[in-house]
C-alpha cells in the first residue's frame, strides 16, 4: 500500500536483465513468498533467485543488509525523465518525539519506517508453512472443525468472476454485495451553514420588489407577512432618491433567536422558496420576491428608479399635451355654453336667480342624478336643483355664491360616475341672470303668482264687479255671525228653561224616592262600617285633656281644613250661581235643589241631615247652623235605634248635657269613649328596634305621649330647665346628628335593598365603623343568603304556579277509576286531556309499530322506539342555588305531569359498588347512582340523561317512580304540584337515614320545611 | 443526481473541518459506511473521528491513544469500524463506536498493518501488513482465516463482487489476481505493470467491477483492465505531492459508477477524469477541475458510495457537494 518502505534493491543497470525477470515472475513457478523451501531467496533481484544458504538469517538481519544505500537508490534513472511525476521536495513538518513513536510514522529524508527493527516477519519462528495456510472447515464425523491447510500457490485458480458473469447472463442475478454501483447520486439535503463552512454565508436576506401596479399595503403589514417565516431583524423600505416617494422595494434580512446563521438563511430561503415564480401578494398588493444574492437588491432599485425617471418623464410630456388638449377643449366648451339659454319651462321657477348648469348628456352619461349633486354642494348656499331635459340647473338665490360655487367646483368637483364607476369631474356653466331682465322678471312673476293662484275663482273685471263681490261676502258672514248669536242666546236659554226640573215636580218626586232609598242603603252600610270603627274610637279620657294640643292627626287636619274652606265655595256657589254653565244646569238635579236657598222645600229634612252626616267626609257642606241640629237628629236616632249603646256609644254618646256637647266638639279620635281599656289613638311603632330620633319625633304625636316620654326619661319642668340651659350649645349639633345618622341608616338600606332584593341581616351589621376593621369571623352559613344572591332564593318562597298540597291521596275517585285503564296509573291528570290524546296516539303508533314488528318476526332494535322520549318536557340544566347543577323546567308544567326519564347505564348491584367506589377515587363528587330495585341500579355518571342534575329537595317539586315500561323497570320524574316556567325541578332523593354524623349529608335545599340532612 | 462531468464539475466545497492548532495532523484514511451516511477519518493524532456525511457535520471524536489509530475501516454495521494499531501493538482492533466498545482484537501480525480492507459480500476483512503477510480474517474469530505471503508494501484490494481480490507490490511492478475461494492455490492471474509506473500505493477496483485503478501520490494514476490486466488508461494533470511523514493511501478514486476518476492535486483542487468514454491506451488529461477548500491541500480523497458528496482529506477534512443544478 504505501510506497515509502521500500526495499533497496539495486536498479537493475541493464535492460536485457530486467526483461529477464519479468520473463522470470511471469512464469508459472511465479511466486509472491520469499522464502522457499526454507532457503532465503533473494526475491527479483535482477530476475535471478539467489539461494541464499544462511537460511538461520533472520529477516531483519536481511532487511538490514537490503537497506545499505537505499536512499541512494529512491530516485531512479527509469523514472527521472518524467518530468511532472516528480515529487516536490519534502519538508519535515511532523518530527515530535511523540510522533516519531508510532509505527506508522514515515522518515521522509530517509524514506523508510522508522521502527522497522521492532517488526517481526510474520513466520520468524517458521512455525506456519512457508507459502501461508488457509484454514478450511472439514466435516470430521458430522461435525464442521477447522483445518490448516497448506497452500500451494503452484497451482493456479480460477477466476470466478467469469463464472459469475455467465450466472447473472443466465439467471438475471444480482451478486449479493454491500458494494453497489450506482449510476445515479442521491442528492444532500440543505447542509446547515456553521462555522466550518466553506464559502460566503447563504444569503439571510430576501428582496421585494412591486409587481402590481399600486401599492396599497403598509410597510408594517408587509413586515407581519414575512415574519412568519422567522425573526426579521432588519427592514428596510428604498425611497426614489429623485422624488423621495417610496420605491416600493424593501429588503428584509432575517436574524435568528439564537444567533446560528442558518436559521437565518433558511427563513430567507423559506421565504423565497414560497414565493418561487408566482410572487406575494400581501393585502392584495403582489411583489416579487428574491433571495438577496449578486447584489440583486441594488440593480433591483436602480432599475426602478430609471423606470421612474423614465415614466415621469412620460408623463410630463403627456401632461403638457393633456393641458393643451384642456385649453382647447374648454375654449370649445366656453363656446358651446356661451350660448347656453335657460330653457323657458325652468325660467319661471328659476326666476331669474343665478344657475349653474350641467349639460345632461354629461349627466346622462354618467348616470348622475340631482341627488349627487345635493351631497356634492351641500356647503354651498344654493337654493334648489332642478333636473331638466336639457340639464341639471343649481339654482342660487346669490349671484356671488354661484360665482363662488362655479369657482371653487366646476372641473374640480369629483362624482363616482355610475356607468364608469370612477370618479368623473363636473364642469359647472354658470348662468348669470342678465341685470336688465332682472326686475322685469320679478315683476311679472309676482304678478302672475296671484292670478295663477286664483285662477279657480271668477275673475272680476270692473271694480263695481269686486264691490258687489265684496259686499256679498260681507253680508254672508255677518249673516253667519247672525245664526251663532241666536243659537247662543235664544234658543239655548229657552230650551233649558223648558228643561228645568222645577216644572217636573212630579218626576222629581219619583227621583227623591228613589234616591232615598239609595241613600238608606248607604246610611245603612255606613253604620255597620262605624259600629266596626267604634272599637277604635272608644271613649279615651286622655283625649279630652289633649286633644286641644295636638294636631298632627291627619285626617282631622282635613276635616278642619274642609270646614273652614267650605264655608268659602257655598258662599261662592251662591255668588256665580246665575252664571252657571247651562250644560251643568242641565244635569242638575236634586243637589243643586238642596244648594239654593229655598230651604223648606226639602221633604225629610232628618235623612237628608243624617245622610250628610254620614257622607261627610265626601267634604259636603255644612250650613252653619246645623251643628246643633245634627245633634239634636243624632240623639234621636239613637233613641229611635240604639239598642246596644255598648257597641255604637262612640257614636251616639249617653251625654245629653252641655258637657257632651263639649265632648262632641273634640275630635273624633280623641273623644272619650266608654271602653274597658284605653287604647292607643295613633298606631305604636315604638317597637322597632333601632329607634332613631325622627321616629322618635314622630311618636310624639300629643302633649299625653309628650309627658308620658317625659316622666320616663325622668325630666321635670325646672330641670329640663336646667338641663337645657346647660346643652343648649350642643344639642343642636347633636341632634343634627342623630338625624344625619338615621339618614345614613336609611340611604344604607335602602342600597342594599336594592342591590340585594333583601336587608342585610342585623347580626351581620357592625356596631360601629366598617367590616374591615372587624378583622376575621366566621359567618354562620344562614346569614350568606343575605349577600350572596345565589344562596338566597331557595329561602324565598318557591316560584311555583301554585301548590297542591295533597297531590295524590287528593286524586279524585273517578280519576282513579279512569286512569286504573291506563299504562302509567299514577300519572295521568284528567286536566290535560291534550297530552293524553297525544299519548294515546303514540300507544296506538306503537301498537301498530309492535304489529308490524310481530309481522316481520324479527327483534330488531330499530323499531323499538321509547314512549316516554315523546312525553318528555322541556327541561335544561343550569347552575343551581342547591348543589352545582339543577334541572329546569323551560315551561310552565302542571302537577302530575310526566317530566323527564332518568336515563343511565343499568348496572347491577355489585357493579354499582365498584363503581361508586371508583367514582369517588378519580374525583366525581356528585353521585348519579339511581337504585331501581334490590339488584339493579341506574348509573347515570358516564352515559346518561340530563335528568341526572335534578336535586334534592325536603319539599320536591316531583317525584321519581319506577314503572315498567315494556317489562323494563324505568325512572321516570313526574310533577307533584304545578311548576312555574324557569323553577327548578327537585325531588325527594329518599336517601337511608345514616346514623353515623360524618356520612350525614347537608341538605342545602333551604325549603322552609328542610331536614337540614339528605341522609 | 446523474454522473456528468458537468454535473461533477458543480461539486462545491461546503465545510471544511481543522483541528484545533495543537492537534492538526494528517489524516491517514477515510472510510464511508456501505449506505454513505457516515464518514470515518483516522488521523496521525490518535483519535477517529465521525462525521455525519449526509449532513456534513462533525459528529464524534473516537480516540485510540493508546494504540493509535491508522486504516479505520467500517465493517457492513454502520456502527462497528475495525482499525489497526499503530503503537505497541500490531493488533486489528474491532470497535463498536456508539458504545465505545472493543469487540474484538485481532492478533497474529508481527508488523504494522498497513491496510484494511473489507469485503463487499461477507464479514470477513483482508489486511496487509509490513510483516510480509497478507492475512484474512472472519469477524467472528480473533485468528487468520488465511495466510498468504507477500512482498512489502502490499496493497489489497476487493473485487466488488467479493469473490476476487487483487495484491499488489509496487516494487516489482506485479499485482496477483487471487480467487477467495481458492485462497490455497495461488493467483488466476497476475499482472505486469508497466515499470515505468511505480511509486503506486493503491489498488481500487471500480464499482462495475471492470477497472483497476492503481493510485498514487505521484501525479499520475493507472487504469488497467481488472479482468485481463491490460493497461487501459494512463491519469495524468495533477501535480505530484511530497512525501509526508505518515502513511497516505493514494490519490484517485473511482466514482461510485466507475465511469470517472477523481484525483487530487497538489496545487490545491481535483481533477476529474473520464476514463469510460475515452479510447483506451491513452494519456487522458482532466476533463475539469473542482477547487479545493480554502487553504487546504488535499492529498486522500473518497467518494461517497451513495450521496453527491467526496471528501478530500490532509490535515483538513474537506466535503465537496454536488449541487442539482
Amino acid at each position: 500500500m504505501s510506497g515509502y518502505y521500500r526495499r533497496s534493491y539495486p536498479i537493475p543497470p541493464t535492460g536485457p536483465q530486467r526483461s529477464n525477470f519479468w520473463h522470470e515472475s511471469s512464469g508459472s513457478d511465479y511466486n509472491h513468498k520469499p522464502y522457499f523451501n526454507g532457503g532465503y531467496k533473494r526475491y527479483g533481484r535482477y530476475g535471478n533467485f539467489v539461494d541464499n544458504d544462511v537460511s538461520s538469517r533472520n529477516h531483519r538481519n536481511r532487511r538490514e543488509e537490503v537497506n545499505d544505500g537505499s536512499s541512494s537508490s529512491y530516485e531512479s534513472p527509469l523514472l527521472n525523465h518524467e518530468e511532472d511525476t516528480k515529487r516536490p521536495i519534502p519538508r519535515v513538518k511532523w518530527d515530535t518525539e511523540e510522533l516519531k513513536a508510532k509505527y506508522h510514522y514515515f522518515d521522509v529524508r530517509e524514506k523508510k519506517l522508522i521502527h522497522m527493527e521492532e517488526m517481526t516477519n510474520w513466520n520468524k519462528d517458521s512455525k506456519y508453512p512457508p507459502n501461508g495456510y488457509v484454514l478450511v472447515q472439514e466435516n470430521n464425523m458430522g461435525q464442521p472443525r477447522p483445518v490448516f491447510k497448506q497452500r500451494v500457490p503452484q497451482e493456479k485458480a480460477v477466476d470466478p468472476r467469469v463464472e459469475q458473469r455467465q450466472q447473472q447472463q443466465q439467471q438475471q442475478v444480482i451478486p449479493p454485495t454491500y458494494r453497489k454501483l450506482r449510476s445515479k447520486l442521491a442528492l444532500l439535503p440543505h447542509i446547515v451553514y456553521d462555522k466550518f463552512s466553506v464559502g460566503p454565508p447563504p444569503p439571510n436576506e430576501i428582496v421585494l420588489s412591486l409587481l402590481s401596479n399600486v401599492a396599497t399595503v403598509q410597510d408594517i403589514s408587509i413586515k407581519n407577512y414575512f415574519k412568519r417565516y422567522g425573526e426579521i431583524s432588519h427592514f428596510e423600505a428604498f425611497s426614489d432618491p429623485n422624488s423621495a416617494l417610496p420605491l416600493h422595494i424593501y429588503l428584509i434580512r432575517y436574524g435568528s433567536y439564537s444567533g446560528k446563521l442558518d436559521d437565518a438563511a433558511r427563513a430567507a430561503y423559506m421565504a423565497f422558496k414560497d414565493h418561487e415564480g408566482r410572487g406575494c401578494s400581501i393585502l392584495g398588493t403582489k411583489f416579487n420576491c428574491t433571495l438577496n444574492k449578486n447584489n440583486i437588491l441594488e440593480k433591483t432599485i436602480s432599475r426602478t428608479v430609471t423606470d421612474n425617471l423614465n415614466r415621469v418623464r412620460k408623463i410630463t410630456n403627456d401632461m403638457k399635451k393633456m393641458e393643451k388638449r384642456q385649453k382647447e377643449e374648454e375654449k370649445k366648451e366656453s363656446q358651446a355654453y356661451s350660448e347656453r339659454k335657460i330653457p323657458l319651462d325652468l325660467a319661471k321657477q328659476i326666476n331669474g336667480r343665478p344657475v349653474l348648469v350641467v349639460s345632461k348628456s354629461f349627466a346622462l352619461h354618467h348616470g348622475l342624478r340631482v341627488e349627487d349633486f345635493k351631497v356634492k354642494l351641500r356647503r354651498y348656499r344654493w337654493s334648489r336643483i332642478l333636473d331638466h331635459s336639457s340639464g341639471l340647473y343649481v339654482v342660487f338665490n346669490d349671484l356671488e355664491h354661484a360665482r363662488n360655487c362655479q369657482k371653487v367646483e366646476s372641473g374640480k368637483m369629483l362624482i363616482t360616475s355610475r356607468a364608469k364607476r370612477a370618479p368623473v369631474d363636473v364642469r359647472f356653466q354658470l348662468i348669470a341672470p342678465t341685470v336688465d331682465k332682472q326686475p322685469t322678471n320679478d315683476i311679472n312673476g309676482n304678478h302672475a303668482a296671484l292670478p295663477k293662484s286664483s285662477n279657480q275663482l271668477p275673475t272680476y273685471k270692473t271694480k263695481e264687479e269686486l264691490i258687489s263681490a265684496a259686499t256679498s261676502y260681507i253680508l254672508k258672514d255677518l249673516e253667519n255671525a247672525l245664526h251663532v248669536d241666536i243659537r247662543k242666546r235664544i234658543i239655548g236659554p229657552a230650551v233649558f228653561d223648558t228643561l228645568n226640573p222645577a216644572s217636573f215636580p212630579d218626576l222629581i218626586a219619583k227621583k227623591e224616592v228613589k234616591e232615598k232609598e239609595r241613600k238608606e242603603v248607604v246610611a245603612k252600610k255606613a253604620e255597620e262600617l262605624k259600629k266596626k270603627q267604634s272599637t277604635n274610637n272608644d271613649f279615651d279620657i286622655f283625649s279630652l285633656y289633649s286633644g286641644g294640643v295636638t294636631q298632627s292627626n291627619r285626617n282631622r287636619l282635613k276635616r278642619r281644613g274642609s270646614e273652614v274652606i267650605d264655608i268659602l265655595p257655598s258662599g261662592r256657589r251662591k255668588l256665580f250661581k246665575g252664571v252657571k254653565p247651562m250644560a251643568h244646569m242641565l244635569n242638575d238635579d236634586s243637589l243643586s235643589k238642596e244648594q239654593t236657598p229655598v230651604a223648606p222645600s226639602t221633604s225629610s229634612p232628618f235623612d237628608e241631615s243624617e245622610d250628610e252626616e254620614m257622607t261627610s267626609s265626601d267634604a259636603t257642606e255644612y250650613e252653619s247652623g246645623e251643628d246643633d241640629n245634627v245633634e239634636q237628629k243624632k240623639m234621636i236616632k239613637v233613641e229611635t235605634e240604639s239598642t246596644t249603646p255598648e257597641i255604637d256609644h262612640a257614636e251616639k254618646p249617653l251625654f245629653v248635657s252641655k258637657k257632651a256637647e263639649e265632648i262632641m266638639r273634640i275630635p273624633e279620635p280623641y273623644r272619650p269613649s266608654v271602653g274597658g281599656l284605653p287604647k292607643p289613638i295613633q298606631p305604636d311603632d315604638t317597637i322597632r328596634p333601632n329607634l332613631f330620633i325622627d321616629d322618635l319625633q314622630k311618636t310624639v304625636t300629643d302633649m299625653e305621649d309628650l309627658f308620658i316620654l317625659k316622666k320616663v326619661l325622668g325630666l321635670d319642668e325646672p330641670n329640663q330647665n336646667d338641663e337645657k340651659s346647660e346643652h343648649d350649645g350642643t344639642l343642636e349639633y347633636r341632634i343634627w346628628k342623630l338625624r344625619s345618622q338615621a339618614q345614613n341608616f336609611r340611604v344604607d338600606q335602602e342600597n342594599q335593598l336594592r342591590l340585594l332584593g333583601a336587608p342585610l341581616d342585623s347580626l351581620l351589621l357592625t356596631g360601629n365603623g366598617s367590616f374591615k376593621a372587624q378583622g376575621y369571623r366566621k359567618i354562620p352559613e344562614k346569614l350568606k343568603s343575605c349577600y350572596l344572591p345565589h344562596r338566597r332564593k331557595p329561602h324565598q318562597p318557591l316560584n311555583t304556579v301554585s301548590y297542591h298540597s295533597e297531590t295524590k291521596d287528593g286524586t279524585p275517585e273517578v280519576e282513579r277509576e279512569e286512569s286504573e285503564n291506563l299504562e302509567e296509573p299514577e300519572s295521568v291528570p284528567q286536566e290535560i286531556s291534550s297530552s293524553r290524546d297525544n299519548r294515546a296516539s303514540n300507544r296506538r303508533f306503537q301498537q301498530d309499530i309492535e304489529a308490524q314488528r310481530a309481522a316481520i318476526g324479527t327483534e330488531s332494535e330499530l323499531l323499538s322506539l321509547n314512549q316516554l322520549n315523546k312525553r318528555k318536557k322541556p327541561v335544561t340544566f343550569a347552575r343551581s342555588t342547591i348543589h352545582n347543577w339543577g334541572l329546569y323546567a323551560l315551561e310552565p308544567i302542571a302537577a302530575k305531569e310526566m317530566i323527564i326519564e332518568y336515563v343511565g347505564e343499568r348496572i347491577r348491584q355489585p357493579v354499582a359498588e365498584m363503581r361508586e367506589i371508583r367514582y369517588l377515587k378519580s374525583g366525581i363528587g356528585s353521585s348519579y347512582l339511581f337504585r331501581i330495585d334490590e339488584n339493579t341500579v341506574i348509573d347515570a355518571t358516564k352515559k346518561g340523561g340530563i335528568a341526572r342534575f335534578i336535586n334534592h329537595c325536603c319539599e320536591p317539586s316531583c317525584t321519581a317512580k319506577i314503572i315498567k315500561v315494556g317489562g323494563m323497570k324505568r325512572i321516570v320524574i313526574y310533577a307533584l304540584r304545578d311548576i312555574g316556567a324557569n323553577e327548578e325541578l327537585t325531588y325527594d332523593y329518599k336517601f337511608e337515614r345514616e346514623i353515623d354524623a360524618e356520612e350525614r349529608l347537608p341538605c342545602l335545599c333551604g325549603a322552609p320545611s328542610c331536614k337540614g340532612f339528605l341522609n | 443526481m446523474d454522473i456528468s462531468k458537468e454535473n461533477l464539475s458543480k461539486f462545491r466545497a461546503v465545510k471544511s473541518f481543522r483541528l484545533p492548532e495543537n492537534e492538526v495532523l494528517p489524516i491517514t484514511s477515510l472510510s464511508f459506511d456501505d449506505h454513505g451516511q457516515y464518514l470515518l477519518s483516522a488521523s496521525a493524532s490518535d483519535n477517529m473521528h465521525l462525521y455525519d456525511a449526509v449532513g456534513c457535520r462533525f459528529l464524534n471524536t473516537i480516540a485510540s491513544k493508546k494504540y493509535g489509530c491508522h486504516a479505520a475501516r467500517f465493517t457492513h454495521s454502520q456502527s462497528e469500524c475495525i482499525y489497526s494499531s499503530t503503537m505497541k501493538s500490531f493488533d486489528i482492533r474491532h470497535l463498536n463506536l456508539e458504545t465505545n466498545q472493543y469487540l474484538r482484537y485481532f492478533t497474529g501480525h508481527g508488523a504494522l498493518v498497513s491496510d484494511l480492507q473489507m469485503s463487499p459480500l461477507n464479514d470477513t476483512f483482508l489486511s496487509a501488513s509490513y510483516d510480509e503477510s497478507v492475512r484474512l480474517w472472519d469477524m467472528r474469530a480473533s485468528k487468520a482465516q488465511a495466510i498468504v505471503p507477500s512482498l512489502v508494501p502490499s496493497c489489497i484490494a476487493y473485487d466488488p463482487s467479493g469473490l476476487v481480490f487483487a495484491l499488489g507490490n509496487p516494487q516489482n511492478y506485479e499485482i496477483g489476481l487471487y480467487n477467495l475461494k481458492q485462497l490455497k492455490n495461488g493467483p488466476f492471474l497476475v499482472i505486469k505493470v508497466n515499470p515505468k509506473f511505480d511509486k503506486w500505493n493503491k489498488l481500487e477496483f471500480s464499482n462495475d467491477g471492470k477497472y483497476l485503478l492503481l493510485g498514487s501520490s505521484a501525479g499520475r494514476q493507472v487504469i488497467l483492465d481488472a479482468f485481463d490486466g491490460t493497461q487501459l488508461f494512463e491519469l495524468s494533470g495533477t501535480k505530484s505531492f511530497p512525501l509526508r511523514e505518515f502513511m497516505d493511501s493514494g490519490s484517485a478514486c473511482f466514482t461510485p459508477d466507475g465511469r470517472y476518476t477523481m484525483g487530487t492535486d497538489y496545487e490545491g483542487k481535483i481533477a476529474i477524469w473520464n476514463h469510460s468514454e475515452s479510447v483506451s491506451g491513452k494519456t487522458l488529461k482532466p476533463q475539469g477541475y473542482i477547487q479545493a477548500a480554502p487553504e487546504s491541500c488535499p492529498r486522500t480523497i473518497a467518494f461517497n458510495p451513495k450521496y453527491a458528496m467526496f471528501v478530500t482529506a490532509d490535515e483538513m477534512v474537506d466535503f465537496y457537494v454536488g449541487q442539482d443544478n
